[in-house]
């Protein structure tokens, strides 16, 4: 396992946003799932690591060499898929296959054509005249195809339906699977699809990061408990980490140990349960 | 690098097909006007007897036809903007830079891509000069035409640079109302030349290639200067 992206301190001073000294960094072999609210920092923080805008201040190194150094052909090693597909939809597939073809150096023609045919997406039909789950499954092709090994993508499954978002994190896995020296960083409001294929979790809010945790240790280290308000005011306060009203239910966080495990009712706490409660949720 | 351009190239020229076929059929249409006229002010049976006469036609010819050299370089601006229009639609440089194409490259792509819509136009300018050499009057010689083309061949580097600037800075959308009121503006300087070089430039050479040359070179002096605005604001830009 090595790394492949580091991300130092990154901050960029917008009017109305600030991203804060922005640090983490990703490995090979996995996938990070990048969570947090609308407008917290995901997009900014991906559009930096691909070089889309100038940094105040840190640095993004990819394979540790500074992004802004890098050769043309390492450049390519890195992609980014925005949400929808950046690419003329008013041409046919079988030209933009050609487009990229001379584009990219490391295009991969056979692989392109392959899936195609795996997803049944016809090369002579233009693009804006594919359904959406067919341009979000077009628009992760695309990335595969130029052998990047580094995927940054931002809500690539928005929009999608069920089948078409299960079907997105299987191509995800198998990718990962295929050649170790691979990572991906995923955005996605659907937290729970996430929590299918991330092995790592990156929390990010109103430009900071919050948390950066394993997947298996998030999922052993919280619990999660409904109570009622009668119930909450005889509640040992003291081994509550965070909570939440709702209407006259709170819920609370604690640690995962033995002792907490025994309480009637409780559950352990999903990816999304800790970022809810990461962001909403009070301490005492 | 060439492979890469190539591939952008590509990508423009497809999804502007359409504009190059207009462009093709507009300058044959503008080329028939321009050998009509030269026929109708020139014909043999019709032209006047004294130098002095044979002058003022002449010069009234450049007064008029200034407009068949002028109008091709403003249509080639046009392609600019229309392939700054189309890649912003689809947010294609986010696209091309995160994966790893350069932004030197795509500015670079998108001169040669100006270059080659004004392809068209530049045909018919080198065709109307030669014509114009050929026009059956004392005062024509072959730098008639070279001056005249040279004029003309200036107002493609400056529509080109200042539509690539405009585009870069304020995006394909109010670039191209500010390219067009640009594009207005070099039409009349490309006027002013051609008005200056009828009226000083026909008779005596030294003028004529003062103002020929002269315009030239302001007009590659600008292209090269917004070239390299447009590239620095390109390299600095956020996506």
């Amino acid at each position: 396992m090595s790394t492949l992206v580091k991300v130092d301190s990154i901050t960029k001073n917008y009017k109305t946003f600030v991203l804060d000294k922005v640090s983490f960094t990703l490995e090979s072999g996995h996938i990070y799932g990048f969570v947090g609210e609308n407008g917290s920092g995901k997009s900014t923080t991906m559009k930096a690591i691909c070089g889309l805008i100038n940094l105040d201040k840190g640095q993004v190194l990819i394979n540790d060499k500074n992004l802004k150094e890098l050769e043309p052909s390492d450049r390519e090693k890195l992609d980014f898929t925005p949400d929808e597909i950046c690419l003329p939809d008013n041409l046919k597939i079988r030209f933009i296959n050609k487009i990229l073809k001379d584009a990219f150096d490391n295009w991969d023609e056979n692989l392109f054509f392959k899936y195609l045919k795996t997803f049944n997406i016809d090369e002579n039909k233009k693009i804006k005249e594919l359904s959406k789950g067919m341009k979000a499954k077009f628009n992760i092709i695309v990335s595969l195809c130029h052998n990047a090994n580094i995927l940054i993508l931002d809500e690539p499954m928005n929009g999608l339906d069920p089948v078409a978002r299960d079907e997105f994190c299987t191509l995800l896995s198998d990718y990962i699977d295929e050649d170790e020296n691979r990572t991906i960083l995923i955005s996605s409001h659907i937290i729970s699809d996430l929590e299918k294929i991330c092995s790592d979790f990156v929390f990010i809010h109103d430009g900071k990061i919050i948390l950066t945790e394993e997947k298996k240790i998030l999922e052993s280290s919280f619990l999660k408990l409904d109570l009622d308000e009668d119930s909450y005011d005889v509640f040992d306060k003291n081994i509550i980490i965070r909570f939440k009203k709702t209407g006259r239910n709170y819920e609370v966080l604690l640690a995962n140990n033995n002792e907490n495990q025994s309480i009637i009712g409780i559950e352990k706490a999903s990816a999304e349960d800790i970022l809810i409660f990461l962001i909403k949720g009070k301490t005492l | 690098m060439i492979k890469k351009v190539r591939g952008l190239l590509l990508k423009d020229i497809l999804q502007t097909k359409s504009y190059f076929i207009t462009n093709s059929l507009i300058c044959l249409l503008f080329l028939a006007l321009a050998i009509f006229e030269i026929v109708l002010m020139f014909d043999n049976s019709a032209l006047p007897g004294s130098d002095a006469e044979q002058l003022d036609l002449l010069k009234s010819f450049i007064n008029s036809s200034f407009f068949y050299f002028c109008i091709f370089p403003i249509y080639s601006s046009s392609g600019i903007a229309l392939c700054f229009q189309q890649d912003e639609r689809c947010n294609f440089d986010k696209f091309a830079i995160s994966s790893g194409i350069s932004r030197k490259l795509i500015v670079n792509e998108r001169v040669i891509f100006g270059a080659i819509a004004s392809i068209p136009g530049v045909i018919f300018t080198i065709v109307a000069a030669i014509l114009v050499s050929m026009i059956n009057n004392p005062y024509v010689s072959s730098l008639t035409g070279l001056y005249l083309a040279l004029i003309s061949f200036g107002g493609y580097f400056l529509t080109i640079g200042v539509s690539l600037t405009l585009c870069t800075f304020l995006g394909s959308v109010k670039g191209r109302i500010w390219t067009s009121l640009a594009t207005i503006l070099t039409f009349l300087l490309q006027t002013v030349a051609f008005v200056l070089y009828a009226a000083f430039g026909i008779e005596h050479i030294l003028q004529g290639s003062i103002v020929a040359i002269g315009f030239f070179t302001i007009s590659i002096a600008i292209f090269i200067g917004a070239y390299f605005l447009s590239l620095r604001a390109y390299l600095n830009k956020d996506f």
